[in-house]
């Protein structure tokens, strides 16, 4: 289609299909089921048990906000400490992008008193534009611990 | 005008300028650890942020404490134009519990004043006593919304 005197900026060609809706888009989900993490640093685990969760496009960039809790498992045996490492992790790379280590106390573990967790949340945003798989996965660097209740929010935003 | 054949695109719809109902972003991670002491400290070094005149402006950091003096208070404040405090809290370290992760989200109360331009956003740390350290990989992202 041709472009359209008297508005410039404005022609179909400057809009692509997605201009339509200046705004932000969105996608989340929850997943309260406990998750044994991995001790193997090389193969973290991820806590989108779905699989990864695709958004972006060539004009965006993406908002990744997650929030959860470590602790032991109901009914697992313990105490022990742990030291977890959750990261970002985009399209299936082995190096996340962003990551933080949270320590995991050994205190109140059950089975005799019910698990103690420890909530930790991260915000990140990709530098660049782009489509990307975008996982979270975490692994622990010593002891061993489950991650539950995590909730991830991506907002796309077009830059 | 209306120009035919282009429902739901002509120029009424599309405004002048993004801003309308678009939000703006800016993101940094700082890779260098920031000891933190009685002395308030710039997470991201020397860097401030800015934000937009007439804007609200939405903050959210993550970040995690690597190493404690001992059991200690740390607070993170949200600064505007390197004079007025937004948003603080504390939270307590406990050295035999790092690494410790903590996160902040804060929106300003109110559109940022015409001046200065751009307004400049600091996010600083500081202990009551002792010493700690934010470990490198602080992340922050900033959403700029029109109001």
């Amino acid at each position: 289609m041709s472009k359209i005197a008297g508005i410039k900026d404005k022609s179909l060609e400057t809009y692509g299909e997605r201009s339509g809706q200046p705004t932000i888009s969105t996608e989340s989900l929850t997943y309260p089921t406990p998750i044994p993490l991995s001790t193997i640093l090389t193969n973290p685990t991820s806590l989108l048990p779905a699989g990864p969760i695709e958004a972006g496009g060539s004009g965006d960039r993406i908002i990744v906000m997650f929030s959860g809790v470590l602790q032991w498992a109901a009914g697992e045996s313990g105490p022990a400490t742990a030291v977890a490492k959750i990261g970002i992790y985009l399209d299936g790379s082995s190096t996340p992008s962003y990551f933080i280590s949270v320590f995991v106390p050994a205190t109140n573990a059950p089975p005799t008193t019910p698990p103690l967790p420890t909530p930790f949340s991260l915000f990140w945003e990709t530098p660049a534009n782009g489509a990307y798989e975008v996982d979270v996965k975490a692994v622990t660097t010593s002891g061993a611990c489950y991650a539950a209740n995590g909730s991830i929010v991506l907002i796309t935003t077009p830059v | 005008m209306k120009i035919a054949g282009l429902k739901g695109r002509s120029p009424e719809t599309y405004p002048s300028h993004r801003a309308s109902g678009l939000v703006d972003t800016n993101s940094e991670v700082y890779t260098d650890p920031v000891s933190l002491t009685t002395t308030p400290a710039n997470l991201f070094g020397a860097g401030s942020f800015a934000g937009t005149p007439g804007n609200k402006i939405i903050v959210a950091y993550s970040g995690v404490i690597s190493a404690s003096s001992g059991s200690i208070l740390v607070a993170i404040s949200v600064v505007l134009d390197d004079a007025t405090t937004l948003y603080t809290y504390e939270f307590e370290v406990t050295a035999s519990n790092l690494p410790l992760p903590f996160s902040l989200v804060f929106e300003t109360p109110a559109a940022l004043a015409a001046t200065p331009d751009p307004h400049a956003i600091t996010i600083l740390g500081s202990t009551v006593s002792g010493t700690a350290t934010v470990a490198a990989n602080g992340s922050i992202v900033l959403i700029s919304t029109p109001s």
